[in-house]
């Protein structure tokens, strides 16, 4: 059998996405002489070499960034949009709730000579996209599990339950009950409910569930006297990118 | 062709995205221009931070990094707390320490083995290494898996740390999950003494002797990562809140990321060996064996030396580590802090972050929202240290017919991995008034 050939790109981002992928190897070294890394500047390889799977972590921020997205493309059998960021926009998308003009002003004073682009892309803004892994950062657990089904040749499928799922199976105390804003009925399980386990509510890292309840959601905060000027706020950590829009209350 | 241009860019093994621009006189070989570009794109958090509530800010101030996360964690909920003036608890301080010291290792881990001992060795990836230091290596990642363990159940996550706010945790772990990892961890004090000391004999440093300036926190008895007061060549004290005055900033054309000089004109080191030249006195007793063994002559603003420091440390504060999670109570610690009355206020942090001195500066409103919010990473602080010790390294390359351009771009590449840049942190460094 011949060896998974694996691609790590990171683009602007914290890097932390990659960490864990590098994480989730070390882990396994049950499978490392089924994989092969080819690319990862981080590593000591930055040559973009032909790929079976390619991991892209970050933000496409840069025209470079678009580029680079476009040459992995064509040298990858499967593109993966590795993290919150590549994903959802996650917290690189915040930036998107002020105007380009303002935020380059705010923190140069001048124009630094980089070609920005205006927006903040997600991956599959610029290219096609075989997989989608959220969190920030997804969890080793999850990324093991990616790579083991692709080591398999096994389809992988994202979780379609919500984050109250994770805390109910762990047992952990519900936080919309103590009267505190936690978006886990409406986002994706596939975390282990980290944040609610450490009494942090849910921010919606891995973004919102493929059908999203959001009357029965607005219900319980309703039940629970949390206003919903705090979801609103709330929201754009992650989402700002996402598909819910609160017109309404 | 009368210049020899060379552009080297995305340097391999070291986080983020960075290119030099060396420019040389052919016929005087005389160094014309030095730039270390940072061509990643910004993320302008100093932006978004505005207008968030102050609870959230720790975990969003995290996401800068992906490899010291904790320290922007830690450095934020100081500022915030300065800002409130709010006190916190001693035992509060102490792991707020040790959960420092469990990220330094982890970051110094992945930096001495798996970044910099290819260097040493003269290949590209530590696959490459010889089989006995590739198991060293090994040894350091299997270390490296169970700090972050450890830092994973004392914050949450071993990436971005969940349980940190403003005044103290929201929640910590039972003693009796802590405690089993004590006994694993100190099985590699020996270990790491044992494998620093094989390398010594293997590793030729080169010299480099220039002179220059230094900073890191100092409290004069102890070895701090988040306490004490910012000392310059462990003799000039500066208080926290005139940081900005003493280390100028300024935007180059060539760079998405700001830089620091002291006094808006010299560069000055920060990181490892920084606070190992201003603390060495102050190292756990295998550390300071390990120094003395290696007879390092400190102070020494020795690039090269940088992931030496780093291995010290590594040693120190696992012995450190230890030596406090015995004693610390975590039990009494295990509510969710109350912030009081929020009022109106400026606040620092300076925190030693894995690559040295991380400054964070909130102001904040009567509803506890964030209306400005500053912050200077290590690596922004490094950059034009890191451009002078290639202008005093190229002459000397220049004269010892090293000049196949290859050699040269690996020589200069080698040089700036030994300072560890962490480029995703340094690109969002600035705000201006």
């Amino acid at each position: 059998m011949s060896k998974l050939k694996i691609m790590q790109y990171s683009l602007t981002c914290c890097e932390g996405c990659a960490v864990n992928l590098i994480n989730a190897l070390a882990s396994m070294l049950q499978i490392l002489d089924k994989v092969e890394i080819v690319t990862s500047r981080i590593l000591g390889l930055p040559k973009l070499r032909e790929a079976d799977v390619a991991f892209v972590d970050g933000s496409v921020i840069t025209k470079e960034d678009e580029e680079v997205v476009k040459i992995i493309r064509r040298k990858s059998k499967v593109v993966v949009a590795l993290g919150s960021c590549a994903s959802i926009g996650g917290i690189n998308a915040l930036k998107e709730l002020f105007s380009h003009e303002e935020a380059i002003r705010d923190v140069y004073g001048v124009l630094p000579n980089i070609p920005h682009l205006k927006d903040v892309k997600t991956l599959d803004d610029v290219i096609d996209v075989d997989y989608i892994l959220p969190g920030c950062p997804p969890t080793t657990n999850e990324i093991s599990r990616f790579l083991m089904d692709m080591v398999l040749g096994k389809t992988f499928r994202l979780p379609d339950k919500p984050i109250c799922y994770e805390c109910k199976i762990r047992g952990i105390k519900c936080l919309l009950e103590e009267g505190i804003l936690c978006l886990g009925p409406i986002i994706r399980a596939g975390c282990e409910a980290k944040c609610p386990a450490y009494r942090v509510p849910c921010w919606g890292c891995k973004g919102l569930t493929d059908d999203v309840n959001l009357e029965a959601f607005l219900e319980s905060l309703e039940r629970n006297d949390i206003p919903i000027k705090e979801l609103k706020e709330k929201i754009p950590i992650f989402l700002t990118k996402s598909r819910i829009k609160l017109t309404s209350g | 062709m009368k210049f020899l241009s060379k552009q080297l860019t995305h340097l391999p093994r070291v986080e983020g995205h960075g290119k030099i621009y060396v420019e040389i006189d052919r016929e005087s070989k005389r160094v014309l221009r030095v730039n270390l570009g940072i061509v990643e794109g910004s993320r302008f958090f100093e932006v978004f931070l505005k207008g968030r509530n102050i609870i959230e800010v720790p975990q969003i101030a995290s996401r800068i990094c992906g490899l010291c996360g904790v320290s922007h964690a830690v450095c934020s909920a100081i500022a915030l707390e300065n800002a409130l003036g709010l006190d916190i608890p001693e035992s509060v301080r102490r792991l707020r320490e040790v959960i420092m010291a469990l990220n330094t290792i982890e970051s110094h881990l992945i930096h001495v083995g798996v970044l910099s001992f290819p260097d040493y060795f003269n290949v590209k990836t530590f696959l490459e290494l010889p089989e006995l230091v590739r198991n060293s290596v090994i040894k350091l990642i299997k270390l490296r898996t169970l700090v972050g363990k450890l830092l994973e159940l004392l914050t949450g996550d071993r990436i971005h740390p969940r349980n940190i706010v403003p005044g103290g945790f929201t929640y910590l772990p039972s003693r009796n999950k802590v405690l089993p990892y004590l006994d694993e961890l100190s099985k590699y004090i020996d270990v790491l003494y044992n494998l620093f000391e094989v390398l010594r004999e293997r590793i030729k440093l080169p010299s480099m002797e220039r002179v220059g300036h230094y900073a890191a926190l100092f409290t004069g008895n102890d070895y701090p990562l988040h306490t004490g007061s910012l000392i310059v060549d462990s003799k000039f004290l500066i208080p926290h809140k005139d940081f900005k005055n003493y280390f100028i900033e300024s935007v180059v054309q060539y760079s998405t990321a700001k830089r620091s000089l002291l006094f808006g004109k010299e560069s000055y080191m920060v990181g490892a060996l920084a606070r190992l030249n201003t603390n060495y006195l102050y190292l756990a007793k295998p550390a300071k064996e390990l120094l003395n063994e290696l007879g390092l002559n400190l102070p020494s603003l020795n690039p090269y030396l940088i992931p030496i420091a780093q291995a010290i440390e590594i040693v120190h504060f696992l012995d450190y580590i230890i030596r406090e999670l015995k004693e610390l109570e975590l039990t009494g610690m295990k509510v969710c802090p109350t912030i009081g009355q929020v009022r109106r206020g400026i606040g620092v942090g300076i925190v030693e972050a894995p690559r040295g001195i991380l400054y964070h500066m909130y102001e904040i409103d009567g509803d506890g929202k964030v209306r400005y919010a500053d912050i200077v990473t290590p690596t922004a602080q490094n950059f034009a240290d890191i451009e002078e010790s290639i202008k005093y390294l190229l002459p000397k390359l220049l004269r010892s017919n090293l000049l196949v351009p290859d050699n040269l771009k690996y020589e200069i590449e080698k040089l700036v991995r030994c300072y560890d840049p962490c480029i995703s942190c340094s690109v969002h460094v600035i705000f201006m008034k």
